[in-house]
């Protein structure tokens, strides 16, 4: 089983995390809303307190059973995979720094377009500039956004850069509506490949 | 199932990687081997010629199916689990070019020292100097260890450099015994020499023993 070594969250878990707040901008009340990977479902939670209709997929138990004390519906599962849902059943398939965690990101992907006409994605940046210096000096495998982690014991199994993740759109029929970068200190960056350390994605199905 | 992007093998698959004949070398003939990650089982076909004899642990079915071909014993199972062996079972337990693909690349290094009295252990090197360029200059996660596979499709999981494989082993524990490096070969034999120098920077592929 790939548990993308085993979340585990405290059943009162309720982590913020900087893009919360810029996804929520994005999502109008009462769209229907999937969450894929939503971990404690603290995210989820948010959402349907603004009147959104939000819910949610995650691979973890603790992850499922912190989101159920929450109120959010989940089902438990892989990410990576065909998903029980129909074709266009949400306004937006939301998902937040999970991509580079799954074993299939193209799979995700192509999922997130035939079930949402929307499609939210959040990751970290693998090219920041100081990834960039650690394997250029150091030559060792960059921890910057492996988030106090190591090359071996982190679920980040297919890191990828902000250049990397655009070229990765045009394998799918989708177009980019907006797109926003989380920069170190500052609220807004420019050369976001260089110095953000976190891309956030609008697309659109086409 | 984790399957590490689905190796699929032809029943009738050989081929001779260049980490064999080192691998060979350093085994006394006679000894018990264990293979994990034997994929279709041609390493340790291949060992069978200097009387080394052993089984394998293989993810695929397809790989298993056709190390049998080869009349090699193999087992259907993960390479990063607690194996069915007793302590020292074997004289040296090797995972060549696999380490990286694993989810729990620590736990089979563990589960290596505890069955077998030596280890070999191979891997493509992160910190080759292509890699360093490619994030560098283009700002994608490095592409040249991925031979052919994008940062999506690649199997490799947990990429590594020499540099990173020294430091573990220094902090748990791991004694190196041998290394060798395959340097690239690109500006001609004598520089070749030099580049040795510094493998993390000029290696593709480091192969460690460990005891």
């Amino acid at each position: 089983m790939n548990d993308n070594r085993n979340y585990k969250f405290t059943a009162n878990s309720n982590i913020k995390r900087k893009e919360f707040e810029a996804i929520i901008k994005i999502i109008p009340p009462k769209s229907r809303v999937v969450d894929l990977g939503c971990g404690d479902g603290m995210l989820a939670k948010l959402l349907i307190g603004n009147g959104v209709d939000c819910e949610g997929v995650e691979i973890s138990q603790s992850g499922v059973s912190s989101a159920k004390r929450k109120g959010v519906k989940v089902i438990k599962g892989r990410i990576d995979t065909r998903f029980p849902f129909k074709d266009k059943q949400f306004d937006y398939s939301v998902c937040n720094v999970t991509l580079q965690m799954v074993m299939f990101p193209e799979v995700l992907f192509d999922e997130m377009v035939r079930i949402s006409r929307y499609q939210i994605v959040t990751f970290p940046n693998f090219a920041f500039f100081l990834n960039r210096i650690q394997l250029l000096l150091n030559g060792k495998m960059p921890t910057f956004m492996l988030f106090g982690y190591e090359w071996y014991s982190t679920g980040h199994i297919h890191q990828l850069s902000v250049r990397d993740f655009e070229d990765f759109l045009r394998n799918y029929k989708v177009r980019i509506v907006d797109k926003d970068f989380i920069y170190p200190k500052v609220r807004y960056g420019l050369f976001p490949n260089l110095f953000s350390t976190l891309g956030i994605y609008v697309t659109e199905s086409l | 199932m984790n399957d590490n992007r689905k190796y699929n093998f032809a029943l009738r698959s050989t081929g001779i990687r260049a980490e064999y004949s080192v691998i060979r070398n350093w085994i006394p003939k006679g000894s018990r081997v264990l293979d994990l990650g034997c994929g279709d089982g041609s390493l340790l076909k291949y060992l069978i010629k200097k009387k080394i004899s052993g089984e394998g642990v293989e993810i695929s079915e397809s790989g298993v199916q056709s190390a049998k071909y080869k009349k090699i014993k193999a087992r259907r199972g993960r390479a990063d689990e607690v194996q069915p062996f007793k302590d020292k079972e074997f004289d040296y337990a090797i995972c060549n070019v696999t380490l990286p693909v694993l989810m729990y690349p620590e736990v089979c290094m563990s589960e290596m020292r505890r069955v077998s009295k030596k280890q070999i252990i191979s891997f493509s090197n992160f910190g080759f100097f292509d890699n360093r360029i490619d994030l560098l200059i283009n700002g994608r996660m490095p592409r040249p260890m991925l031979f052919g596979y994008k940062w999506h499709t690649t199997g490799l999981i947990h990429q590594l450099s020499i540099a990173d494989f020294e430091d573990y082993c220094r902090k748990n524990g791991y004694k190196i015994t041998k290394k060798y490096f395959f340097i690239i070969d690109r500006f001609g034999p004598i520089p070749k020499f030099i580049l040795s120098l510094f493998p993390n920077m000029w290696a593709i592929t480091g192969i460690y023993m460990l005891e």
